[in-house]
């Protein structure tokens, strides 16, 4: 069942237009993720939420309840802040307490569940310190820790893991999954990062101008972008321009300046009709020498770039086009080693080909 | 570095122009002799003469009286103010608020003392409120002239902290004016002593809108002193304006110190990650 | 938070004691003086600009609108040119000393406006400590206080701090990168400062001139107590008549003349941008 519903939402600042009548649902105890650009709405979406900007229109139900016209501090959602705002005048035990004094618990009721909030979180030791004698990762637990608090029936996290060196990422990521999962509870978090979305999310919406532009799981949005702007804004890196030569079972395509292409599944649109495919680099394979055919066309390399765990090889293909191929290195770098002029053969498989319709 | 040391020397001389001028004052103070550049030993005489001068200790204490309550009133004032201005974002009327706060930043004195002179008349003529004038009006117009200080104080913090904090406190359950309690007011503490001290010192400071506005029997600290100045320095006035550096000096030390702890607490990100 | 019980308050106050004199002053400028109380006729009853036409026909209005226009502008570039060094020192000052720095220049603001005058007269008079040292060296004394030159150097004195806040403000929030660049790219110290550290600065400039400048305009207490009889400016031609000859509306139509002189430029200058 769905725990949070959005209908036809849409704010406005002044003329512009941040969030276009926006439609969404989120289920109980997910972990979906906004993600977007800036300037595509998803703090704004973020902040209508939590009740800090009133839309124009729409509608927004939490476990049943029209929460659209609530004050935030009427509303069962709380947020981590992007700058995780610690009040600065009040130590830890203080800070993840606030929202249950608001809500009139006994104090050794708050004093019970402050500190098994900071155990959850790992900071337990940290109870009598100032906000401003913690790190950035410190900090972000107590930010949790507070917002879990009153027990909300929705998280918000704005860039939780923007503010936090590379390195501390990967584990905070780790232990946000975790307290996510003990707690069961609905997390809502605003990346403008994919590789994070993809890495924790149950879904993901990702934001552009203001709607939705695709809703689905990290592996759907991936795999089965539903636009060209998904397909690029996904890492896609080879967006080309063809035509419908057959529709069904199997489409066929005309590749310009690539040649025929076999897909797998039939084409959104009838033959003879224009639309775009994506070719994921890394779905791309080299061939030596020159071959011709189906999923296969010749070409030469034009530049080379080692990435550690890859070799990225640009090709400019014979028909004129030119693709990005990512190589592994799984059988080491001299595997991976092609000098510029060097002809090769670009293939793929069938199902490398996704098929955006206009 | 060349540079460096000349703009050095520039800030020395700098201090030397505001400086020497109050430090020879004070040695003057002590000095029992009346020829005053001729100091001819160590005394207290002036000290004594001031602390007897009933009429002197009397026009202090009115001043006093109305600088603390002029600054209490501008300090809620502006405060109303400089939170609207921080954080209603662009509400109705704005820009004439604005514009009626500055307003006396950018008038001079003499217009604001007349000015709120003529309005006292007129509001006796209309309403008989206020009835005379004299202590309540230097302190009406003593808030009026404070108030745009207090709020411009004001503002700039608020502006500073960002308003995610109070954001926070509201997403956390608190209402509106819990926040306020809770985080705003806790946040401005500094902002708000240095809001009221600086409305207290204008009002101790100000002779012109005072003069204006006063009546017959109210005359504040720099009033008399202004008269005596007319007719030239006494030894008796040095001595009296060493006092005020002295306290002045103390009171502004404590103020630092404490803005510079209260700093240290609201900055975020010293521990580093 | 329920914004209108934040904003009535003072909205209720800046219309009262803000907007509302100024009215009253523009309106008192059209009556004509009366012997009584309140010594002038009725606001608005016959409407007469012959006050308007005494300003511009006297000569002596004219006289100490320049006087105060040369005075205000005399001081406040100097001002500029003692400022703006102290200023940058203090803003490349070690972050550490940059407060304490900025606390001595304020401290003799804080200490009152008469006692810094009051400093200045001991200083400057026929027995004071310039002409005590000038004797002790055998040169002749000088006549100095109720002086021209003992006015400029008192109103400058008194606005120093007007003029080096908003500099530093401006200055410290400036990027040291930028002149690196300066450097990097082939500029010698001056020449950075010419073309990067200046023209950034210019806003504080503006608001610092500004500053200085407005109040100055309208100083009366200065020249009353540094001048000569002859340093007649606006801010004494408005007191005197007001205190000396009881003609409230002649005083409310200079008190006009100035208010205008200020906001116009200000109004145009707004206009522009």
């Amino acid at each position: 069942m769905a725990d949070l519903e959005i209908a036809g939402l849409t704010v406005r600042y002044g003329p512009a237009i941040a969030l276009d009548r926006l439609d969404l649902a989120i289920d109980s105890g997910e972990m979906f993720v906004l993600l977007g650009g800036s300037g595509s709405g998803k703090t704004t979406l973020l902040r209508a939420l939590g009740g800090f900007i009133q839309p124009a229109a729409g509608r927004i139900m939490l476990a049943g309840q029209d929460i659209t016209a609530l004050p935030p501090h009427r509303r069962p959602v709380n947020t981590t802040f992007q700058s995780y705002a610690l009040f600065p005048h009040m130590n830890v035990a203080d800070n993840v307490g606030f929202g249950l004094r608001r809500q009139g618990v006994p104090r050794a009721e708050i004093a019970r569940r402050v500190s098994s909030l900071l155990d959850l979180v790992r900071r337990g030791e940290f109870a009598g310190r100032r906000p401003d004698a913690l790190s950035g990762g410190q900090r972000q637990r107590v930010a949790l820790a507070r917002a879990l608090a009153p027990r909300p029936r929705l998280l918000l996290l704005d860039e939780p893991l923007s503010a936090l060196d590379r390195s501390l990422r990967e584990q905070t990521r780790q232990e946000l999954l975790r307290v996510q999962r003990e707690t069961g509870t609905t997390f809502v978090l605003v990346t403008h990062d994919q590789d994070e979305a993809l890495a924790v999310a149950s879904r993901i919406g990702l934001l552009h101008d203001g709607r939705l532009a695709q809703v689905g799981t990290p592996a759907e949005i991936y795999e089965r972008p539903a636009s060209r702007f998904v397909a690029a804004f996904m890492g896609a890196a080879n967006i080309l321009p063809g035509t419908v030569r057959t529709a069904a079972p199997d489409a066929v395509l005309d590749l310009h300046g690539i040649g025929p292409a076999q897909a797998t599944g039939p084409a959104p649109i009838a033959a003879g009709g224009a639309l775009h495919v994506a070719l994921r680099p890394e779905r791309l394979r080299i061939v030596p020498g020159e071959a011709h055919g189906m999923n296969t066309a010749p070409g030469t390399v034009t530049d080379s770039a080692y990435r550690g765990g890859t070799m990225d090889h640009q090709v400019r293909l014979q028909g004129g086009a030119t693709l990005l191929v990512s190589q592994p290195l799984a059988d080491g770098v001299g595997a991976g080693l092609l000098a510029p002029g060097s002809a090769v053969a670009v293939s793929w498989p069938p199902e490398a080909c996704v098929l955006l319709p206009e | 570095m060349k540079r460096g040391w000349l703009l050095n020397l520039c800030l020395l001389l700098g201090y030397a122009f505001l400086y020497v001028p109050v430090l020879l004052l004070v040695a003057t103070s002590f000095n029992p002799n009346r020829l005053t550049t001729v100091l001819s030993g160590f005394s207290l005489r002036w000290y004594a003469a001031l602390w007897a001068d009933d009429k002197l200790i009397e026009a202090a204490l009115l001043s006093l009286r109305i600088a603390a309550l002029s600054a209490t009133g501008a300090t809620v004032l502006g405060t109303l103010a400089g939170y609207a201005l921080a954080r209603f974002g662009r509400f109705r009327g704005r820009g004439a608020f604005a514009a009626l706060l500055s307003a006396r930043l950018v008038l001079p004195d003499v217009l604001v003392g007349l000015s709120l002179l003529l309005l006292f008349v007129q509001m006796e003529q209309a309403v008989g409120w206020p009835a005379g004038r004299g202590a309540l009006t230097i302190m009406l117009a003593h808030v009026s002239v404070s108030l745009s200080y207090v709020a411009v104080v004001i503002e700039a913090r608020l502006a500073d902290a960002g308003s995610e904090l109070e954001d926070a406190a509201m997403d956390l359950g608190a209402s509106p004016w819990a926040a306020f309690a809770l985080v705003t007011l806790p946040l401005l503490g500094p902002a708000l002593l240095s809001g009221w001290l600086l409305a207290f010192t204008l009002s101790l400071d100000d002779l012109v809108v005072a003069t204006f506005v006063s009546g017959p029997g109210a005359s504040t600290l720099p009033m008399v002193v202004f008269s005596a100045l007319r007719l030239g320095v006494t030894p008796e006035l040095n001595a009296l304006a060493t006092v005020i550096l002295a306290v002045v000096s103390v009171a502004l030390g404590g103020a630092w110190l404490l803005q510079q702890k209260a700093g240290r607490a609201v900055v975020p990100g010293r521990a580093g990650a | 938070m329920n914004r209108s019980a934040v904003l009535a308050p003072v909205w209720l106050w800046l219309l009262l004691f803000v907007a509302l004199p100024v009215v009253i002053v523009a309106a008192l400028s059209f009556s004509s003086s009366i012997p009584g109380v309140p010594p002038y006729t009725p606001l608005l009853q016959s409407p007469d600009p012959a006050n308007y036409a005494a300003l511009t026909e006297d000569a002596f209005y004219l006289d100490a609108a320049l006087k105060s226009l040369a005075v205000a502008g005399v001081s406040s570039v100097l001002c500029l040119l003692i400022g703006y060094p102290m200023a940058l020192a203090i803003a490349r000052a070690p972050e550490r000393w940059r407060s304490l720095l900025l606390l001595g220049v304020m401290l003799p603001f804080w200490t009152g406006f008469l006692l810094r005058i009051t400093a200045w007269i001991g200083l400057l008079r026929d027995e004071g400590w310039i002409n005590a040292g000038l004797q002790a060296v055998g040169l002749p004394a000088l006549r100095l206080l109720y002086t021209d030159f003992a006015m400029y150097v008192g109103v400058t004195y008194a606005y120093l701090p007007f003029m080096i806040l908003p500099l530093y403000a401006r200055l410290s929030r400036r990027d040291p990168a930028l002149e690196e660049a300066a450097a990097d790219l082939g500029a010698g110290p001056w020449t950075a400062f010419r073309t990067v550290t200046l023209p950034l600065s210019v806003p504080g400039i503006v608001a610092g001139l500004a500053l200085v400048f407005i109040p100055a305009m309208g100083e009366y207490v200065i020249p009353e107590l540094l001048g000569g009889p002859g340093a007649q400016t606006i801010g004494r031609a408005l007191w005197n008549e007001f205190f000396s000859n009881r003609d409230w509306p002649m005083a409310a139509t200079v008190a006009n003349a100035l208010l205008l002189a200020l906001l116009l430029p200000m109004v145009a200058l707004r206009a522009r941008q």
